[in-house]
């Protein structure tokens, strides 16, 4: 099929989806092709933190006063997508007070608020931080659902005029002298094959930006890094703790709605499909971060994950963390003389509205039409949903729950389904917190396909569909499979493998 | 005080629903979620500065039922407390779980009002007054009032034996079933103990099952150290009512932190418990004459929680001519004061129906339990005899002492 | 208290070998933390589901036994040999009286519907099931109700190739209903005159009727036949996601029948202190804050189940046995535990405690360890009872002869 478009957006994580709603609301006609579902890449799988800056404020000033910046606009345009939480920077007695007051310095430069609290005052507040620490600085981080900040994006940009198609990958570009001239996609799920003609073609596509250009012929300076991120079954503290000193592994716990998650580790690797959680992470991650909550060591996890952030080589050389996080913005008619292309990656969740701003200042400029940005004025859509807590405590017992662990009420799930567009079980596992609790979806997705087979959604046989599921499932848990983790797993093979012999 | 509730547990919930498979309400009703919604479940949802929105958790009967099956040991009746606690602290309490929870007071004013207040409870505006206005539901007959106290009956009562023994008695048996305490003291006077009655308050169940920690802990606070004292005195303690005996040995160390409640609760036990370790080390009195009555046996949940089997059943099944089977049902439904609320009667004669029909089911002549809650559901349900299985013990220990038994 | 035997356990295996001993007129504790895996996931008795022995009309069970057990020495079957198996089925199944009964087909496995749409091969197969056997030759109507949660009948309708219709409840709007309130409702005859009706109206040229397993907890039967009457064709139970209602009717009968023959039960408290001295276990103690109980007896019989009943721990490290602290057979570290595949067969699942053949524990140079301990149940090493599909088999053989050896040493 032949589909032509103004501006073609390749990626559908939260720059991409950032980026053709911001066009939309510039009334630029645009279309997003994914290759998987919106949130397939880091935007995803990552920790969740809102970033106040205050993790760069001494490494990478430039990024705090960004993070900060957008951390005051993300409040009030997606406060439905945000837990204002606070976070503190907790020092223990091995870190000494010489980064603090240093760090203390540093946000005050980057106009970060930080403000300084006792040890008595720390605990008091989060009684389960270690009764060792020397002090907290508190500052406003807080946690963002990607989820729902992504699909918000994507939903508003709709409204206005935007086009999306999903699990649609982009297999070459035909070019022409100094331009891309169509883009060859299909659709990976039912075979479809599109040629897509568009002016200018964007590539967000995250820690896969290399291998897109290289279908181009160019190549951009990148590597790959595997961050690792264990969560626990409850909620650990109610704000985000991260350790005071020069980032490194598993210094930060943020809270996400009822559990928290804990983070991050960061190894090289050379492909972005294959990676998994290895032990080693698990041990440092619990070992580090139980520096700050002793009361990791006997927590319950209910599932590992890791994501693949893109790194960008800077002259020195040394840890990755040294790398600027900050986003980079290439046009390659400037850099490599194909004028319709342009490569925005790198940056932060927080990061993605300015990410998707400064991407269409550069088209428009490009494309000599003016029109302003507003996506840092209109509130993103979705402001009224079920966020709290105790919002979903209260539903309980008022109609039926689909999933015990984390209260998703059957009519939820109706809704999502109305929508329409979900090709495959994972897009509805994105939309709502099914499987998200703490027997990872071992009742609820047994519920979902019936359910999916009543309303005549289902493709394909429910019961590979399910054996698939769990295997996707399994990925995350056997990592740690240990204490109350084992029981349940005995309790879910007991189930799938004994009872329903599948 | 609140900081001293203990630490929930509920991370090691696997989910596995066993809890459901048992709990009695939610069996009846869809309007509570059950133990593992209601407890480990909601747990992941509360956050300390949240204001409580389980409006269901008051319907949790606390029959400890899910505690005992669960496989990971969650203390799901437990956190269920504690959040009935939150919940009600901040939504506050009717009057009417005052006076439900403060009946013993009504004990106190002494035999003279007990005439006043049966025909009071009897009367039919008062009945109104009692379910309009107070919401106590009318359908529920008022526990009637005897003449005379227990306590009164033994003040005139020389009780003789070689070794001395307290009895924590309750209220109930105090004002309404006289007749239970008289064959307790009897029994364990018919095998050589010399009873007295340590001073004594209610024991605070009724208000700790009503969420209400303060008041319980005042109770707890009066009693304990008057049980210390009997037992630095070198005697133990029994007790005749399973909820009394379950507060004081459990409760009041573990949820209430009473100085002193672990000393008390180590010398503390069950009346049949006690007369079961006499069976076993061959000192119980078992001159037993026959009995030819069909009977039928139901353990009260507080029983259960105890941990202590069926102690009762066992001491029973060695009197001649005696024929008793246990009632295979889980609870009874009245949850203390939970089946008087009228907005919990339905709920609690809903659960009582498939405790009557196991009944039925065994056509007994009379019923046996110890719980004085359970006594009071079992006669409302069936109109059955129902007495204590001390009273059963008594008539087959003492001939024709006091044939004259309960109600 | 003194006893002849004290069972720490009270799953399937537990409660058999309490059978077995309070039969023999022994004075029995049963202890157990918490309800087991019973009322979780027994339905049928499963007791050897392999290919050999996995479809209708092949192998007798009898003979698949033999040869499992001649290529399986270590098998906890092979402890207990092929004639005390069937010695322990026919036991378990004399506490099951018509109607209610246990049965297999000409002692072969049968294949049952399940609640996700496959077959399970299976043995001992309850009275409500037996029908259910028929699926793949009779024009069957799956029923399942609007707010149970737990059971598809469309799903299930597709993956067999039948028909499935839903019924909405009388009395419940829009909340959920739960399979223990079902089972309860389906005690009521009004409850069963809707449904009756309910079914009537839908059904077609259907002979048989498929139901979630949540016919009642007391006289499933009776429901049944009531049902039939008056939908005028057979109806099977299906089993379900846990909890299981027809596990609870096991559990149920067996505590009845062991409470009447004067068994002493104590249920959810954990026994959080063994005596040893030398080789014998001298007694036990049950805590229940702020107090402990002791107990002791002639005899023990760990029947603890394994993770999910607490007969074994995991740490980040190591399996134990919390409560005698046995060694337990296990490959290496967490990392082995577990295949990189959900539906891999697990090494994990081979750990256990090893014994000799009259099941005392054993350590690793084979010597026993404790003279008067018997295990019994999947607790022990050398099966993979999810994949053999033998749970059942296996708890109620070794339940059986653990007690039965028991009382002879
Ligand atoms: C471990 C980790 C932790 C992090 N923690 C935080 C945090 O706490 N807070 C924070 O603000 N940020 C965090 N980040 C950063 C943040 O996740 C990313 O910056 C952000 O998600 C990047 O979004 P993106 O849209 O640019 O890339 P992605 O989300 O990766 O999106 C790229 C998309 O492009 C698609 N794609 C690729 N190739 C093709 C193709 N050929 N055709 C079609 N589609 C294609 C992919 O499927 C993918 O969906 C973290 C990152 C990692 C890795
Ligand atoms: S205490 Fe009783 S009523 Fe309350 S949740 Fe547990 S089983 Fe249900
Ligand atoms: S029985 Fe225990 S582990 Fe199972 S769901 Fe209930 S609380 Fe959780």
């Amino acid at each position: 099929m032949k589909l032509q478009t103004e501006i073609l957006i390749i990626g559908g994580g939260a720059t991409g989806a950032g980026i053709l709603r911001d066009l939309s609301l510039r009334g630029i006609p645009s279309l997003l092709i994914e290759k998987g579902d919106f949130l397939s890449g880091a935007s995803g799988r990552n920790h969740g933190l809102f970033h106040s800056g205050g993790r760069y404020v001494v490494s990478d000033p430039e990024a705090a006063r960004e993070c900060i910046a957008e951390n005051r606009i993300l409040r009030k345009i997606a406060p439905h997508c945000i837990e204002e939480t606070d976070g503190f920077f907790v020092s223990l007695p091995e870190d000494g007070p010489d980064f603090r007051d240093r760090f203390i310095q540093a946000c005050k430069d980057a106009n970060v608020p930080a403000h300084l609290l006792s040890r008595d005052e720390a605990l008091s507040l989060e009684p389960g931080l270690t009764p060792t620490l020397l002090s907290a600085v508190k500052v406003p981080d807080g946690a963002i659902d990607p989820f729902e900040l992504v699909l918000s994006n994507a939903k508003d940009a709709e409204t206005y005029g935007g086009k999306f198609l999903l699990h649609t990958g982009v297999t070459s570009l035909l070019m022409e002298e100094n331009k891309v001239k169509t883009v060859l996609a299909k659709d990976l799920l039912h075979g479809e094959e599109y040629q897509i003609e568009a002016s200018h073609i964007i590539n967000a596509t995250g820690a896969w930006a290399d291998e897109f250009l290289k279908l181009a012929g160019l190549r951009v300076a990148m590597a790959l890094s595997k961050g690792s991120m264990l969560i626990t079954n409850q909620r650990l503290t109610h704000r985000v703790i991260n350790r005071c000193r020069p980032p490194s592994d598993g210094d930060i716990i943020v809270p996400n709605h009822t559990v928290s998650i804990l983070g991050t580790t960061s190894v090289r690797l050379e492909d972005a499909e294959n990676f998994e959680v290895t032990p080693q992470e698990v041990s440092r991650l619990i070992r580090e971060t139980s520096r700050m909550i002793p009361a990791i060591e006997e927590a319950r996890f209910i599932r590992a994950y890791a994501g693949i952030r893109p790194l960008f080589q800077s002259e020195e050389k040394g840890d990755d963390r040294a790398i600027s996080r900050g986003f980079v913005l290439i046009d390659h008619g400037k850099k490599d003389g194909i004028k319709n292309l342009i490569t925005i990656t790198g940056g932060k969740l927080v990061t993605y509205r300015l990410m998707a701003e400064k991407t269409s200042d550069l088209l428009c400029q490009k494309m000599g039409i003016h029109a302003p940005c507003s996506t840092h004025l209109k509130p993103l859509p979705g402001a009224g949903k079920l966020s709290g807590l105790k919002d979903r405590l209260k539903t309980l017992g008022k109609s039926e729950t689909l999933c015990d662990c984390e209260l998703v009420r059957k009519e939820e799930v109706e809704e999502v389904l109305k929508e329409g567009k979900l090709k495959n079980l994972q897009d509805i596992l994105h939309r709502t917190r099914l499987a998200k609790g703490t027997c990872q979806g071992g009742f609820c997705v047994y519920r979902l396909l019936g359910i999916l087979n009543e309303s005549g959604l289902a493709e394909g046989d429910s019961n590979n569909i399910l054996k698939g599921f769990l295997e996707e499932r399994w990925k995350g848990i056997r990592p740690i499979l240990w204490g109350s983790a084992v029981k349940e797993e005995e309790l879910m093979e007991g189930i799938y493998k004994g009872l329903f012999n599948l | 005080m609140h900081n001293s509730w203990p630490k929930t547990n509920s991370d090691v919930c696997i989910r596995c629903a066993t809890c459901m498979a048992v709990c009695p309400v939610s069996r009846v009703t869809p309007l509570f979620p059950g133990p593992k919604h209601a407890g480990p479940g909601a747990e992941r949802f509360r956050k300390p500065g949240d204001p409580s929105v389980d409006k269901w958790i008051d319907l949790c009967i606390g029959c400890h039922l899910c505690d005992l099956v669960c496989p990971s040991g969650v203390s799901i009746s437990e956190m269920n407390l504690i959040a009935k606690a939150k919940y009600l602290d901040e939504k506050g309490r009717p009057f009417r779980d005052w006076l439900l929870t403060h009946s013993y007071l009504f004990g106190q004013l002494g035999s003279f009002s007990s005439s006043v207040l049966n025909r009071l409870f009897q009367n039919g505006v008062v009945k109104w007054f009692v379910e309009s206005i107070l919401g106590i539901d009318r359908r529920r007959e008022l526990p009637a009032y005897q003449s005379s106290t227990f306590r009164q009956w033994f003040k005139s009562h020389p009780s003789k034996g070689q070794r001395k023994i307290a009895y924590f008695y309750g209220c109930y048996i105090n004002t309404n079933e006289v007749e239970v305490g008289k064959a307790t003291v009897q029994v364990l006077e018919a095998n050589g103990f010399e009873v007295f009655l340590p001073p004594q308050e209610c024991c605070g169940i009724p208000m700790l099952g009503n969420g209400d920690f303060n008041g319980a802990r005042k109770m707890a606070l009066k009693n304990v150290p008057s049980l210390l004292q009997a037992i630095q005195s070198g005697s133990d303690i029994i007790f005749s009512s399973t909820s009394c005996g379950h507060m004081i040995k459990h409760e009041y160390s573990h949820l209430l932190n009473i100085p002193g409640s672990e000393e008390v609760a180590k010398h503390t036990f069950d009346l049949f418990e006690y007369l079961r370790n006499l069976l076993e080390s061959g000192n119980l009195n078992s001159r037993f004459k026959k009995l030819p009555i069909k009977a039928a046996y139901f353990a009260p949940c507080h029983l259960r929680s105890l941990g202590i089997g069926l102690p009762a059943l066992e001491i029973l099944r060695l009197i001649p001519g005696l024929q008793i089977d246990n009632i295979e049902a889980d609870c009874c439904g009245l949850g203390g004061t939970f089946g008087f609320k009228k907005e919990k009667y339905e709920i609690s004669q809903e659960i009582g129906k498939d405790l009557k029909e196991a009944i039925d089911r065994l056509t007994p002549e009379i019923v046996l339990t110890d719980c004085e809650g359970c006594r009071m559901q079992i006669r409302h349900l069936t109109g059955l005899k129902v007495l204590h299985p001390i009273q059963i013990l008594r008539d087959a220990l003492l001939q024709g002492i006091d044939k004259e038994v309960g109600r | 208290m003194h006893y002849d035997l004290i069972i720490i356990g009270m799953g399937l295996s537990g409660l058999m070998a309490a059978k077995t001993a309070v039969e023999a007129g022994k004075k029995v504790l049963i202890i157990g933390k918490g309800l087991g895996c019973l009322t979780l996931f027994s339905n049928t008795i499963d007791v050897l589901g392999i290919p050999l022995l996995a479809g209708p009309e092949t192998t007798r069970l009898r003979d698949g036994l033999s040869q499992w057990i001649y290529d399986h020495p270590e098998h906890p079957y092979g402890k207990v040999g092929v004639e005390k198996i069937e010695e322990a089925l026919s036991s378990f199944n004399s506490l099951f009286p018509p109607p209610y009964t246990f049965q297999s087909r000409n002692e072969t496995n049968s294949l049952i519907p399940t609640g996700v749409g496959t077959f399970r091969p299976t043995y001992l197969i309850p009275s409500t099931m037996m029908r259910g056997i028929a699926l793949k030759e009779k024009k069957t109507l799956l029923i399942g109700f609007k707010g149970y949660k737990d059971f598809y009948s469309q799903r299930l309708a597709d993956s067999f190739e039948c028909r499935g219709a839903t019924l909405s409840l009388p009395e419940s709007p829009s909340t959920e209903i739960t399979a223990t309130a079902l089972a309860r409702w389906m005690e009521q005859p009004s409850f069963r005159e809707f449904i009756g009706t309910e079914v009537k109206k839908q059904i077609r040229d259907e002979e048989l009727i498929g139901v979630p397993a949540v016919l009642g907890v007391n006289d499933p039967m009776g429901v049944r036949k009531d049902l039939e009457k008056k939908i005028g064709a057979s109806v099977f139970e299906i089993p379900i996601l846990p909890p299981s209602i027809p596990g609870m009717r096991i559990f149920n009968r067996f505590k009845e029948r062991l409470i009447r023959r004067g068994v002493t039960f104590l249920i959810g408290h954990p026994v959080s202190k063994v005596t040893l001295n030398e080789k014998r276990c001298e007694g036990i103690e049950i805590a229940h804050p702020p107090v402990t109980t002791s107990y002791s007896a002639d005899h023990y019989i760990l029947a603890t189940g394994r993770f999910m009943g607490g007969g074994l721990e995991a740490d980040r490290e190591r399996i134990l046995e919390p409560i005698f602290n046995l060694p337990v057979f296990q490959p290496g570290s967490q990392e082995d535990w577990f295949g990189r595949f959900f539906f891999d067969k697990h090494p994990i699942h081979r750990m256990g405690i090893l014994t000799d053949s009259s099941l005392h524990p054993i350590d690793e140079r084979g010597k026993p360890i404790l003279e008067n301990v018997w295990v019994a149940g999947t607790i022990l090493a050398g099966h993979h009872y999810l994949d053999e599909k033998s749970r059942e088999g296996i708890e109620i053989a070794t339940g059986y002869w653990s007690a039965k050896k028991a009382m002879e040493g």
